[in-house]
């Protein structure tokens, strides 16, 4: 059984105190996030994706419910107790980056760990950036870098500090297909490697990537289900990581587990393919299998 | 924000050399006043300050050789009158200058003499000689560099030929050139230019600085006798010593420190002001920096503290620079308009403590405010 990392209940999120003006932007959610779970967040946009995330990674509060984060209530924690957290256990993907422009990509991968205990950052962030095949990039600034090569760098920050959970916000949005596809592959690699990651997209193709693929629709989750239609975006890596993600997902016991078991497709894109099976878990469109989007195809083959 | 606070200690440091520069030329002349004279002036306290009363006429030339012959510790006396602003002409050219009707003792007392040629002797004095010693600002208007020795000047239409010329005595401590002077016998001066009785002052030179008070008591008493005051009757002169000179010097430079400080706060104050300006403005630019700060990690205190010191570095360096900078806007000041200039270590300290000063206060609120931006919120924008 893998533990539980995170556990969201009933979580609500209300912007703007006006009539007219009231957003509720997430209503009552709750669920279960567990270790080594590669989760997608999907939902259409002005859904409550960004803002579940931000909640669940301590970077916004709820406006009410409870959050736990490897059993401690964060939900009561202050501010400065909150960046400790962030600082320790989670790592962040913008859509947008976010580097600091005039510092080099090492400097901006050291950056977490500025504000940590820990010694040889140079070091820790000189290996994260190798993780992420930068190794030859660490003097370039962010400018000199491509949108991938800079999600890159952002990727190697998250991971810096060793964090229990990544979380991708749109990580693939601003960039094109190929450099998407480069992103996704580098995010299933470190899924395949145990990393608990959750990441927000509004792509189905993206979400694709995903062991586990819960819908939002208005600040709710309609659904939430093992993807049994998962692509395997390198052909280097085993295909055996990610169908335990669906068993961790039965060890959350958010859902119940039961039903049919259905056998669903793994597309595996580009080099060898190796065959393996999901497990899902009931609730609605278990084992539909999705095309692979032609564009998605093309740049594949076109990169590896 | 760099600019700002180099312009603005560029300009405090110009003012505080050029302010120096000035104090250290004016003790330098208390200096020469010399601790061994006293100065007797014509008119007490309340006649001296009321200028418009007129011409004070109390003081006579028998009151110098009275105090020069009766007070035991006087080596000699240089009575003296003047008029300010006269015009001197020679040839074609013209210049304005401070006429003083001056006796032989005027250079022992002042220890001042000529460069060139003579000073006015007794015998001239007598004869009432139409002849004069000029300053060097007088010869350089006039003559250039051409010998103005033998040339005769005319000093409110009434010729003079020149003897001698003095030597530099620059900026007085009343802030006059001492060097725009034209020197005649008194004699000359009260009969045959101002038609006067009365002189304007009386230097007194002493034997030894021991004696500046008793001789000062002993003087004052003399001619309070000689001018026939009956106790009560306030002084119709005024008796100074190097003491009471120094005290109204310093007392004039108290008041100028004030205004110095007073600039130099003003000027920190708005460049303070502009900095937190331009701080809150950096905030702002950089909200996704601190949100991403924060979302890495960084707690208040160390947003806080990255944007006071970062305030610091650049006000400090700013600072430098404006140091430098000032330094040699002071110097080059200095040998453009004569302007003295002292670049002191103490101005230099106070620079840099300053701006390091303006940099933490004013990056204060923009700092606290910095560190209290919600990441989410700060990172959307
Ligand atoms: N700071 C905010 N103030 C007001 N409304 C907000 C704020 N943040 C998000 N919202 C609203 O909440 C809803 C959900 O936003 P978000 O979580 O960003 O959606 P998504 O990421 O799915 O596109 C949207 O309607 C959005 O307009
Ligand atoms: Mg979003």
């Amino acid at each position: 059984m893998k533990k539980i990392l995170i556990e969201a209940k009933n979580i609500s999120k209300v912007y703007g105190m006006g009539a007219d003006t009231r957003v509720v932007a997430l209503d009552d959610v709750s669920l279960e996030i567990s270790e080594g779970e590669f989760i997608a967040l999907m939902g259409a946009s002005g859904s409550g994706k960004s803002t579940l995330m931000n909640i669940l990674g301590c970077l916004d509060k709820p406006g009410s419910g409870t959050l736990l984060l490897d059993g401690t209530d964060v939900s009561l924690m202050t501010d400065d107790e909150l960046a400790m957290v962030r600082n320790k256990k989670i790592g962040f993907v913008f859509q947008s980056f976010h580097l600091l422009g005039r510092t080099s990509a090492l400097e901006n991968v050291e950056l977490p760990l500025l504000y940590s205990d820990r010694t040889h950052i140079t070091d820790l962030a000189r290996k994260a950036l190798e993780a992420v095949g930068l190794s030859d990039r660490v003097h370039h600034l962010p400018g000199e870098l491509s949108g991938g090569q800079q999600q890159r760098v952002a990727i190697a920050r998250a991971l810096v500090n060793d964090p229990e959970i990544i979380f991708a916000d749109e990580p693939t949005g601003n960039l094109d297909s190929r450099s998407g596809l480069e992103i996704m592959t580098l995010i299933q690699q470190l899924s395949e490697q145990g990393r608990t990651i959750v990441i927000v997209t509004h792509e189905p193709d993206i979400a694709r990537y995903a062991g586990r693929i819960i819908q939002i629709t208005d600040g709710k989750i309609t659904s939430d289900e093992i993807n049994t239609d998962r692509i395997i975006a390198s052909g280097n890596i085993t295909t055996g990581g990610s169908i335990n993600t669906g068993s961790n997902y039965m060890a959350g016991g958010n859902i119940p587990a039961g039903g049919s078991i259905n056998t669903g497709t793994n597309t595996i894109i580009g080099g060898s393919i190796t065959s393996g099976s999901n497990i899902t878990t009931g609730t609605s469109d278990t084992g539909k299998t999705a095309p692979v989007s032609p564009a998605l195809s093309e740049t594949s083959s076109a990169l590896f | 924000m760099m600019i700002g606070v180099v312009i603005g200690i560029t300009a405090l440091t110009m003012v505080v050399a050029a302010a120096l520069g000035a104090q250290e030329r004016i003790i330098e002349r208390v200096k020469q006043f010399g601790y061994d004279t006293l100065m007797v002036h014509a008119g007490g306290e309340v006649e001296r300050g009321g200028a418009a009363t007129g011409e004070v006429t109390t003081l006579k030339i028998d009151d110098a050789e009275a105090i020069m012959l009766e007070v035991n510790s006087v080596v000699e006396v240089a009575p003296f009158n003047r008029r300010g602003r006269s015009d001197v002409v020679y040839r074609d050219k013209s210049a304005s200058a401070s006429l003083f009707g001056i006796t032989p003792g005027w250079t022992a007392v002042w220890n001042w003499h000529v460069s060139a040629g003579d000073f006015i002797t007794g015998r001239e004095m007598e004869q009432m000689d139409r002849v004069c010693v000029i300053g060097t600002t007088v010869q350089r208007e006039l003559f250039g560099d051409a010998d103005p020795i033998g040339e005769v000047i005319r000093v409110g239409n009434v010729p003079f030929e020149i003897i001698g010329v003095m030597e530099s005595r620059g900026v007085s401590a009343g802030g006059g050139d001492m060097d725009n002077r034209v020197f005649i016998p008194l004699s000359t001066f009260m009969r045959r230019v101002a038609n006067v009785d009365h002189i304007y002052g009386i230097r007194v030179l002493l034997g030894s600085v021991r004696n500046v008070d008793a001789a000062a008591l002993e003087i004052s008493a003399l001619l309070r006798e000689r001018h026939n005051l009956s106790p009560g009757v306030p002084d119709d002169f005024t008796v100074r010593t190097p003491d009471d000179v120094q005290a109204m010097v310093e007392g004039m430079l108290g008041t100028f420190n004030l205004l110095l400080i007073l600039v130099a706060g003003i000027s920190l104050l708005t460049g303070g002001i502009v900095v937190a300006n331009i701080m809150l403005i950096s905030v702002n630019e950089r909200r996704r920096e601190i949100g991403l700060r924060k979302a890495v990690g960084a707690r208040k205190k160390d947003i806080t503290t990255q944007f006071l010191m970062e305030a610091a570095a650049v006000t400090i360096t700013g600072g430098l620079i404006g140091i430098v900078l000032g330094a040699a806007g002071a110097l080059l000041l200095e040998t453009v308009t004569e302007t003295p200039a002292t670049i002191s270590w103490i101005s230099v300290a106070v620079g840099v403590v300053f701006s390091a000063l303006v940099g933490i206060l004013a990056g204060l609120q923009p700092a606290k405010r910095a560190a209290l931006l919600q990441p989410v919120d700060s990172l959307r924008s």
